[in-house]
């Protein structure tokens, strides 16, 4: 076989192996016997560049999406506190509005428009000294002038 | 390779290295040396500080009712430089505003950055300006001072300035509780104004202020002030004042003055009206007191209620000579009758008895010369001379009320110390405060100290039943069917601004009911009214007022304390308290 002229300078050394079987088996199959090449199996090294590859990939993703959570809480939050806030306003305009309908002057001023008046009198019962006190009822001291009886403390 | 080839080549790869040098240095100075002030710019740029402003704390009544709260309203600036079409913007806001369209297209022509067009409106008419999107007009939010009962209590209450800052009144007095403590918040935002997530960031949350719970009953304060004004209408009065307060613990439930003011809109009110007349005024209190003249007396045991005395229309002391209110023969009166018919010249002779130097003690002993420790600004002391400094007539006038100066608030805490079995309890306004998580603090116990025995009190509470009840008595308008009231007129001279003499009078009543066990006092107290007697113009309003508080308060008549019997020359009745 012809061969490339050696470069001045640089030896070629021809790969020789032993083939069992001698030439005839070396053409039966097209396959050389005892020769085995590499195809279809990936070595180590390329199993283990792929997983770290794979798991740094997972990582990033990981910290992704849990920095996504992290601001969409955020908003939430934010939109939480907001909402507070807004609730806490309104509820103190209710007690503003509450107040300004309660005010005495409105009161009297409706009270006076139902043709409510305050009265000129006021009915008390006074109990004799010693009985038991009616509850919610003023009781009265030694001068009661009453007998028990309902009478009209207060003239006109 | 030539040798040309391989310089150029050279100083190709040694340019290289000078630039990456340069680069390297400059590096060192941003990262190491100077890195400091860059990462401060940096910061600066991206973040911002913002100032959270607490919210004011609100005045409650006794009953939990409010008297001041503060709400969230929006404020609506311009920056005029940005804004193309003035007058279009003025016609498109002014009606929704209520401004005078005019003005505020002259507002936004300004050359200035920055203009305030409404301040503080309510927020549903901000939304309004806000909707119609015009370039260079923004609102914020801001908070407002609100006072739901309008102007009940106002000078109590006081009033707040722009800033929300206490003027005066008990919003002053209390700004520091009740404004609480801003908060701040940082953040990173991008060069939009929008916050950057996950950027640094840093709340502090302000603490919102106290809330004060006063001593007020809001509906007697209404009733009170309801009543003052009606007296300043009938009676032509310049002005007045009215205080309701519970003897035995010093609360005050009423504090009014008239003419009243309203809090929500103070520009519309004179300075003189918001003052607090009942706390930061004196007066000469004349005839009501009368009261200290005749404690003290009795309480020396100088005169009872029965002793008789000669008592002329007239009374020399040096060169002055003092008369009664109306002119009348020599005639004997009980002690009792001389307060009851509130005479000039036989309280005189009695206050002879006692002597300057005790009569004085006594006044200072009922708080006079000293404010009463009420918690409000500028509250007066009043006016009481020393003895050393009294001339010889001194001891005319100041027995009857003249030459000295009271508040409205001194001479009820001295009728108080009375309807107080003789112990004066200093007055408060304050129930208690109400921290921002809830926590309810009362306030402290009212001093108390004691005036004059309790047998005393009774004493004199017993006289000044006769002042409505008796027959000569000057303060018949003042009684309340079904209830016994114990109290005192009084009309006296107001001296002139300027000193020298006086002019005018001020007509005044003052009491406690009921009788027996009192429950309530009440000082009335008006200036110039006409007619100028306490007894006609004060007395009735006085009525009112008690008669309202007590029903609301439903306090009934009680027991009664009586001088039993006619006042005779030769047997003069007992003075017995029928209570316990």
């Amino acid at each position: 076989m012809a061969s490339a002229p050696a470069r001045s300078g640089q030896l070629q050394r021809p790969r020789l192996k032993v083939i069992p079987g001698g030439a005839a088996a070396r053409t039966a199959g097209g396959r050389t016997p005892g020769v085995t090449k590499h195809r279809g199996r990936p070595s180590a090294r390329l199993k283990f560049a792929v997983a770290s590859a794979v798991m740094v990939c997972s990582l990033l993703f990981a910290l992704v999406l849990l920095n996504i959570m992290v601001v969409q809480s955020s908003f939430k939050l934010a939109d939480l506190q907001s909402s507070v806030l807004q609730e806490q306003a309104d509820y103190r305009r209710m007690r503003y509005e509450i107040a300004q309908a309660e005010s005495p002057a409105r009161v009297a001023e409706a009270a006076g428009a139902l043709g409510l008046r305050v009265p000129d009198r006021q009915e008390y019962i006074i109990g004799r000294p010693g009985s038991t006190p009616i509850k919610g009822l003023a009781s009265s001291g030694e001068d009661a002038k009453g007998d028990g009886e309902l009478k009209a403390v207060l003239g006109p | 390779m030539t040798k040309r080839a391989s310089f150029r080549l050279l100083s190709l790869f040694c340019g290289f290295i000078l630039c990456l040098l340069a680069l390297t240095v400059r590096l060192v100075f941003v990262q190491a040396l100077d890195s400091d002030k860059y990462h401060a710019l940096a910061a600066d740029q991206r973040e911002r500080r913002i100032v959270l402003a607490p919210q004011r704390g609100s005045i409650y009544d006794r009953d939990g009712s409010e008297l001041a709260i503060s709400l969230e309203m929006r404020t609506i600036y311009a920056n005029p430089r940005f804004i193309g079409d003035a007058p279009a913007a003025a016609a498109r806001m002014a009606p929704v505003l209520g401004l005078d369209q005019g003005e505020l297209a002259r507002k936004l022509a300004r050359d200035v950055g920055f203009v305030y067009v409404a301040r503080k409106v309510d927020p549903q008419v901000a939304s309004k300006v806000a909707a119609m999107a015009i370039p260079g007009v923004e609102t914020v939010g801001e908070s407002k001072r609100f006072y739901p009962a309008g102007s009940l209590g106002g000078q109590v209450l006081g009033f707040v300035g722009a800033e929300n800052s206490g003027l005066g009144g008990l919003e002053g007095r209390y700004d520091r509780l009740l404004k609480g403590v801003a908060g701040e918040i940082l953040m990173e935002r991008d060069p939009s104004g929008r916050s950057i997530p996950g950027g640094r960031s840093f709340t502090k949350p302000p603490t919102a202020g106290d809330d004060i719970v006063l001593t007020i009953d809001r509906e007697i304060q209404f009733a009170t002030e309801a009543a003052l004004a009606r007296a300043l209408s009938t009676y032509k009065a310049k002005g007045g004042i009215a205080i309701v307060m519970d003897p035995s613990t010093g609360e005050v439930l009423a504090l009014a003055n008239a003419p009243s003011f309203d809090p929500n809109d103070v520009e519309a009110s004179d300075s003189s009206v918001r003052k607090n007349r009942a706390l930061l005024d004196v007066y000469e209190p004349g005839s009501a007191n009368k009261v200290i003249t005749a404690s003290g007396a009795i309480e020396e045991g100088i005169v009872s209620p029965r002793d008789v005395m000669s008592v002329a229309d007239n009374h020399r002391i040096g060169s002055k000579v003092f008369h009664d209110a109306h002119p009348h023969a020599t005639v004997d009166m009980t002690f009792a009758e001389i307060i009851q018919r509130s005479s000039n010249v036989g309280t005189i002779k009695v206050a002879q008895k006692l002597g300057k130097v005790r009569l004085h003690g006594y006044l200072a002993k009922f708080g006079y010369g000293k404010p009463t420790g009420l918690d409000f600004p500028g509250e007066a002391s009043g006016i009481l001379p020393r003895p050393q400094t009294w001339s010889t007539p001194s001891i005319g006038t100041i027995p009857i009320g003249q030459g000295v100066a009271v508040t409205g608030m001194q001479i009820l805490s001295a009728y108080s110390t009375l309807a107080n079995d003789g112990v004066a309890v200093q007055p408060r306004l304050v129930k208690a405060t109400i921290d921002a998580r809830g926590n309810r603090r009362p306030s402290p116990q009212a001093a108390t100290r004691r005036v004059i025995s309790a047998a005393t009190a009774k004493v004199v509470t017993a006289i000044l039943t006769g002042v409505i009840e008796g027959e000569d008595g000057t303060g018949h308008l003042a009684a309340i069917p079904g209830y016994q009231v114990a109290g005192k007129t009084g009309t006296a001279q107001k001296p002139l601004p300027g000193g020298g003499g006086y002019g005018g009078h001020i007509g005044s009543f003052i009491g406690y009911a009921p009788a027996g066990s009192p429950r309530l006092a009440v000082a009335v107290i008006l200036d110039e009214p006409s007619p100028i007697w306490g007894g006609i113009t004060a007395a009735p309003t006085f009525k009112e007022i008690m008669q309202f508080s007590l029903r609301h308060l439903g306090i009934g008549p009680g027991p009664s304390i009586t001088i039993e019997g006619k006042s005779a020359i030769n047997s003069p009745p007992p003075v017995t308290p029928t209570s316990d």
